[in-house]
Order: C-alpha cells, then sequence, then structure tokens
C-alpha cells in the first residue's frame, strides 16, 4: 500500500499504542477480535508502534483457561504479548451472567463477582502498571475484567472501544465509573454514542465517532458459489455465530413461516460456529454449510438475493458491510439500533419489527431487482466512504496525535 | 399476496418501510375475507365451494349436534331367566350409588360439549354470512373495475436495448453520427458518457485512445457494454455524479438524455456536471430540437420515456447560470429532405408579377421549412473556465 503524507505523520506519534483485549487471534470470527485485529494491523502497516496485550485463553467459545504459552507471539506483523489468566469461579460467573441474559435484577455484590470472575489477568494488569509510560492504551470491548481492571491503572492514558449495545450488562453500576473516568471513548455508530451519553456522564471524556475499517478490495464470484453448492433458486444468507443471542432461531422461525406461505423454493443459507434446530419439515429449505474460507464467504454474499442480520445486539455489523460490498443488499431487525441506522443512512437496507415485516421485506427484495442493485450499490458507497481504512486509519491517527499532543 | 414495485423514483428505504407498513396495514383488514379463507381451505373446508372439504364440515356438524348429550338413560334390564331380578336390583343400587360422583362430572362434560357446538354453529352460521357478503363485494369490485378507464400510460416497460436497435438506428450509424463530438476530448483521461446505452460513444472513445466510463439505469444495456469490455456502471446520473469528488472528470457527454428528465432534473444535472468537471473540461450534450416542429410527429412521442424537449436558448441559460462559459451550439440530423415543400420552379413564371410571387412563395416555403423539417437534433457544447 502506498504510504501518503497521512501514513508519514503517523511517525511523529511516539508512544506506543496497546490494544488491551481479552482474546486475539487470526481467525477469531468476534467482532470486536475482528475489529481490534485489523485495526491494529493497519495502523501498524501506517508506522504506529501498535502492540497487543492479551490473555492466554483461546476464544470466547471455551472455557477461558490458559491455552496458550505465556509470552510474546508475532500475528500478521503485530507483537502479542499473552499474559496468563487468574483462576476463577466459573459456576458463580455463570449464574451471574444467566440472571444479566434473562434481564434480572441483580446485587451490587453480584455485579462486583461479576466482574471479579470474568476474564481476569492480574500479569497483565501488572505488566500495564509497569509500563504505563510507555503506551497509550485502547480497551476492546466493554464488559470484561481485562478492561474493567485494566483502564483504572491507567484511565488518562487510555480509550475505550466499548462495542457497546443497548443490553442488560451496559446498565451495571461497576461500568459508569469506568466509562466515566477514561479519557476518550472511540464508537462505531451515532446509536452507540447516543446510548452511551444517555446511559452515562461523559461531560469530561473525549468522544469519538470512528466507526470500524474494513478491507474494501473484496472480490467476489457468485455464480462460483451457485454452482459449487447449486443453490439456482435464490437464497438469504445468515453468516455469524448461530445461537439465541443473535436471533439465528428467530430467523430460522420466519423463514420457514415465509417458505409455507409464499410456497416458495428461495432457501436460507446458514454459516458459522454453534447451532440452531432447523425443523424437519424444512431441512430441504434451510441449509446450513460447514464453515467456509474468506473467500468462500464474498462468493456467497455476492450471490445472495440478501444477507440477514436478525441480531438486536450488535454494535457495528461488519456483515452488513460485506454483503454491501460484495454488492448485496441487507435485511436487518429494526430493534438494533446500529444495523437499522446503517441501513437509513445508506438506503442500502430494510428492516423488519415481526413477521409480517419480514415477509413483506422479503417480496420487495424478490419483486424489485432493479431497487434491490441500487440498494446494494448504496450500501457498497456507503461502506467506501466511511469506513474504507482510508477514512478511518487518519481518524485514529488524529486521536492518538491530540492523546500525545497533551503531554500525557 | 400483493406487493408494490419500486422504478424509477431514488431509493429512500424509510419511504419503502412505510410503503411496506401500508400494505401490512391494507393486507391485515382484508384478513377477515381472504386469510380466514385460506386457512379453511389449508385444513380441507372450502366454504366457497360445494367439493368434499364443504361437505365433511356440515357431515362432522351434524354429528357433533347428535351426539353433545351424553347422558345415557337407558332402562336396566335383565333377559336372564333365574338371576335376572337379582341382577336388576344390584344394577339400580349401584346406579344410585355412583350416581353422586359421576354425575358431577357428566354434566360439566355435557356442558362443554354443547358450549362447543354452539359455538360450531354459530361461526359455520358467521362464515356463511360471510361468504355471502364477500360474494357481494367481489362483484361489486369488479363492476368498478370494469367502469375505470385503463391508462396503458403508467404501465409501459419498454425494452430500451431492442428500442435503440429498431428506432435509433445500428451501432455503427450511431457511432457515425457521434464521432463528430470526438474533437472536444482529445487529450482527455475521462470521460464521463451519461446514459452511454449500447456504448457507442465509449467504444468511440476507446479506439481514439481516450479514456472514458460510462452509465445507465438500464440494466440490460450496461450488460451489453460489459461484455463489450467497456467500463460501464448501473447507476442514475445525479446519484452518481453526487457520489463523485468535485472536479474529477475531464468532460461529460451525454446523447439522447436530457429530454428524459424533468426541469428539475435537468437543472441539478447541470450544476452537477460543473462541480464535478475540472477546469477546462467540456460539457456536450445532444438531444431533440424543439426547433423542428417535425420531432414533435417523430422523435418526441416515439419514445415513451420522454419527459419533454428542452429548448436550446433554455439549455444555455442553465449553463451559464451554472457558471459555464463558450456556450455554442451544432446541429444535425437533417434527413427529411422528402418531406419539405419544394419550391416552385420560377421559369415557370410568365410576367414579372408572377416571378416576383414565386419568389415570395417560395421564401415562404423555406421559413416553412426550416419551422416545420429543421434539424432533427441539436448538440450543446460549453466548457468549465
Amino acid at each position: 500500500m502506498r504510504l501518503s503524507l497521512e501514513d508519514l505523520e503517523g511517525r511523529s506519534i511516539l508512544s506506543k499504542v496497546a490494544f488491551v483485549i481479552p482474546w486475539y487471534g487470526e481467525n477469531l470470527m468476534g467482532g470486536a477480535e475482528r475489529l481490534c485485529r485489523t485495526t491494529a494491523e493497519n495502523l501498524r502497516r501506517r508506522g504506529i508502534d501498535v502492540e497487543v496485550l492479551t490473555t492466554c485463553s483461546k476464544e470466547f467459545l471455551s472455557d477461558w483457561t490458559n491455552y496458550y504459552e505465556e509470552g510474546l507471539y508475532w500475528i500478521n506483523g503485530v507483537p502479542v504479548r499473552r499474559f496468563r489468566v487468574d483462576s476463577r469461579d466459573g459456576r458463580l460467573f455463570d449464574e451471574i451472567n444467566l440472571k444479566l441474559m434473562n434481564s434480572y435484577p441483580i446485587s451490587r455484590k453480584e455485579e462486583s463477582d461479576f466482574i471479579k470472575h470474568s476474564i481476569n489477568s492480574s500479569s497483565l494488569c501488572n505488566y500495564i502498571s509497569e509500563h504505563v509510560s510507555e503506551y497509550i492504551f485502547a480497551f476492546i470491548p466493554y464488559m470484561f475484567g481485562t478492561t474493567f481492571f485494566g483502564s483504572q491503572i491507567c484511565p488518562e492514558r487510555s480509550f475505550l472501544i466499548p462495542c457497546l449495545h443497548d443490553e442488560s450488562y451496559a446498565y451495571l453500576d461497576i461500568f459508569k465509573e469506568m466509562f466515566e473516568n477514561v479519557r476518550g471513548i472511540v464508537f462505531l455508530s451515532e446509536p452507540e454514542l447516543e446510548l452511551a451519553k444517555k446511559i452515562f456522564d461523559l461531560a469530561k471524556a473525549d468522544l469519538r465517532l470512528i466507526g470500524a475499517g474494513i478491507d474494501t478490495e473484496v472480490d467476489f464470484n457468485g455464480p462460483r458459489f451457485i454452482e459449487k453448492y447449486g443453490l439456482k433458486d435464490g437464497f438469504i444468507f445468515y453468516v455469524g455465530r448461530k445461537d439465541q443471542t443473535k436471533n439465528t432461531p428467530l430467523l430460522v422461525d420466519y423463514f420457514c413461516r415465509f417458505s409455507d406461505l409464499r410456497r416458495t423454493k428461495l432457501k436460507l443459507v446458514l454459516n458459522g460456529p454453534g447451532a440452531v434446530a432447523i425443523p424437519d419439515s424444512h431441512k430441504s429449505s434451510v441449509i446450513d454449510l460447514k464453515p467456509f474460507s474468506g473467500q468462500e464467504k464474498f462468493d456467497a454474499y455476492s450471490a445472495a438475493l440478501v444477507t440477514c442480520q436478525p441480531s438486536v445486539h450488535e454494535s457495528f455489523s461488519m456483515v452488513i458491510m460485506e454483503s454491501w460490498l460484495c454488492r448485496t443488499p441487507v435485511l436487518v431487525h429494526a430493534n438494533c439500533d446500529a444495523t437499522r441506522y446503517h441501513c437509513i443512512r445508506s438506503d442500502g437496507g430494510l428492516y423488519f419489527r415481526d413477521f409480517d415485516e419480514f415477509a413483506q421485506c422479503l417480496d420487495f427484495y424478490i419483486n424489485n431487482s432493479y431497487a434491490r442493485m441500487r440498494m446494494a450499490e448504496n450500501g457498497r458507497r456507503y461502506v467506501l466512504s466511511n469506513y474504507g481504512w482510508n477514512v478511518i486509519i487518519p481518524k485514529y491517527l488524529q486521536l492518538l496525535r491530540d492523546f500525545t499532543g497533551e503531554g500525557v | 399476496m400483493s406487493t408494490f414495485e419500486i422504478r424509477d423514483e431514488e431509493i429512500d428505504v424509510e419511504k419503502i418501510m412505510e410503503k411496506i407498513r401500508e400494505n401490512i396495514r391494507k393486507r391485515k383488514k382484508e384478513k377477515s375475507y381472504s386469510e380466514i379463507q385460506d386457512l379453511l381451505k389449508e385444513k380441507g373446508f372450502e366454504p366457497t365451494s360445494t367439493g368434499p372439504g364443504r361437505g365433511e364440515l356440515i357431515h362432522s356438524l351434524h354429528a357433533a349436534n347428535m351426539t353433545w348429550d351424553v347422558q345415557i338413560r337407558q332402562p336396566i334390564l335383565s333377559y336372564r331367566r333365574y338371576v335376572g331380578r337379582f341382577l336388576v336390583k344390584v344394577r339400580r343400587l349401584l346406579q344410585r350409588e355412583i350416581r353422586w360422583t359421576v354425575d358431577p362430572i357428566i354434566n360439566r362434560q355435557e356442558y362443554f360439549n354443547a358450549s362447543v357446538v354452539r359455538s360450531l354453529n354459530a361461526l359455520v352460521e358467521w362464515m356463511e354470512t360471510q361468504q355471502r357478503m364477500q360474494r357481494q363485494m367481489s362483484e361489486d369490485l369488479s363492476m368498478l373495475t370494469a367502469e375505470q378507464p385503463k391508462d396503458s400510460s403508467t404501465r409501459v416497460k419498454v425494452d430500451l436495448l431492442s428500442f435503440e436497435e429498431k428506432f435509433r438506428g445500428s451501432s455503427n450509424e450511431v457511432k457515425r453520427k457521434l464521432s463528430s463530438y470526438l474533437d472536444y476530448f482529445k487529450g482527455c483521461r475521462d470521460v464521463l458518457d451519461i446514459g452511454c446505452g449500447r456504448g457507442e460513444f465509449l467504444e468511440l472513445l476507446k479506439e481514439n485512445g481516450i479514456g472514458g466510463r460510462g452509465i445507465d439505469i438500464d440494466e440490460k444495456m450496461v450488460q451489453f457494454c460489459t461484455n463489450k469490455g467497456l467500463d460501464v456502471f448501473l447507476a442514475d446520473a445525479l446519484s452518481y455524479l453526487k457520489s463523485l469528488e468535485d472536479q474529477t472528470l475531464d468532460g461529460i457527454f451525454s446523447a439522447q438524455v436530457i429530454e428524459h428528465l424533468a426541469s428539475s432534473e435537468v437543472i441539478e444535472l447541470v450544476e452537477l456536471c460543473y462541480k464535478k468537471t475540472k477546469p477546462g473540461g467540456r460539457f456536450v450534450a445532444e438531444t431533440i430540437n424543439p426547433l423542428s416542429m417535425a420531432i414533435f410527429t417523430r422523435s418526441l412521442y416515439l419514445d415513451p420515456a420522454h419527459v419533454k424537449p428542452i429548448h436550446p436558448e433554455t439549455m444555455r441559460f442553465l449553463l451559464e447560470s451554472s457558471g459555464f462559459k463558450d456556450v455554442r451550439f451544432t446541429f444535425s440530423s437533417s434527413s427529411l429532405e422528402n418531406e419539405k415543400l419544394k419550391a416552385v420552379d420560377v421559369g415557370l413564371a410568365r410576367d414579372e408579377i408572377d416571378a416576383q410571387l414565386v419568389k415570395i412563395l417560395n421564401e415562404n416555403f423555406e421559413k416553412l421549412n426550416l419551422l416545420l423539417y429543421g434539424y432533427q437534433d441539436y448538440a450543446v457544447i460549453a466548457r468549465r473556465p
């Protein structure tokens, strides 16, 4: 990639930048993990001295024990320091977490136990304490022990990339102090920023609406995908973890009802880890493909009639951005502020509140191929002009310059 | 299933969602008539038919009406010769003894059965009323539809590719005609052809070493051009121009496009073209010429997608208002020689007065010919200073 003046200016930022995240790795599917990795790699490419501080735990969907050896690793040109996780009472954590997932009120003591028995690493915190003057710290996402305890060591040199959305965790008292004390907060979308302002008193913090960067140079071949999987009758594409929190069962249910009502040959193609129950009567129309490679994913986006993102817990959604880049419009849940915001701002996608709207939106896409193409084009243009690295990186550079410029 | 189509308007997701919701509200209103019947059909009951579905419903309902009463009031009898009397006494005794526990249950069951059967009877009666109403409404609707005048103009869908082949001439003819505009773009590296159609002008640019890209709102045209290896996008002019950085284009060309736009769109187009052209860049637009009356009997109404012709002086005004300079015109396509009013031969004049009259007559014919059968197209050329 060609260096621009902006890139060279990046070299004037003397402090190192450390992204602090519970899990880090090349193939992790989680939104925060991907955002962290790609941002770190792209900043590093532009001359910023970036490191990642993380734990030895493998991934979110694991038992949060030590999987890797402690030490320094290099992943795609970025130095990654792994620290051992502390022992924890997983059962107590799960009990409280279950209450939170079901929006039951919890006590102050339970809040404190929740974060204490979340994923934590004392050695990571010690490292931060010992090297505090060398770095500017970026903590991502907000709800884990690494962020909670880490960001309190030196809040004036720390900023959060919270990946916040409207869920019970966001309203815990313990997070109030954390959000209100850090020097800066980076938001991925306007609804996320508005939500944060609603919940916390952010008068002192430096709030930045930056968004998430995305690699815009994608290659895709829809016909190749259709040929390989024999999907000639068209399909709706879902990609991501398949579970309740992502609303995958709702999508399967709505699709089955739509399929029965319209007697259509349209298919629903699912792809990603986790599991979802598919009724026997619809085994031929709901196709759960084995997780496939990056290239095949782009081919699938391109081949789909529409990509559906039913999750209501998104602070950004890379999925809809990738779909637009591959020239396919999207269908999202109206109760997710962030994804609905993208659809309205780009004029590149529709949103549903209930089954009737879901069905009508699909009818619209099926019967309006011209509008569908134009919506996809709108979405693509939206991603290119807002979330290409050429747009995102200068914003980060400005943030870092502002942080260092004021003599921290 | 009812749905709607979006064709020509700008995509506005919130407006589409409003239409979708409106559609759902309408469908919910109709639900009592259509979807209940769909449901009944699915379950095997088809109230509109006299076939087996309805038969089964009526039969089952009749059976339910006959059997809802579960009280058994059979007399206790026995025909056994010796023990008969004894058995009758024992059974009566037993019946009396268990009645106080069983009767409340039976009474309750009977009450439940009666309620269900009554509800079913009422439901079937309601269905039949609805069916009669629906039949009446269908008849009324058919009458209303028959009375409605058919407006075919709103349903015109043109296969533009075939249309161009038939009425605009072969690609080679079009290329020959458009080649006269090449001079304005000499040495350019990025010329935008708005409404590039079959890509004739883009081909000319390519053949002459001039860089160019095109846009068109017709999918088939875009596909056609892409297959020819031309750089063409599916987009409408206004949105596409808005998406470009200012002062990035070396020149803008468009042939037979502006007459397809509403006045407000032409104004916006000219303003955007000015913004997006680099200083020194040319704007060239060819369109039908309203100075010739023959366009009204020919090209204007031939293409159902035409909105209205634009007067050359209007174009001059718009271009100059936006900031363009050196506005000038070229006129072309005067192929109506056979239609023109013929001049009277001066040799036929018998004297000087005749000769004078013939001269005046011929001058008038010339004026009329120019008005009626003048140039069919004109191009306006302007430069961004």
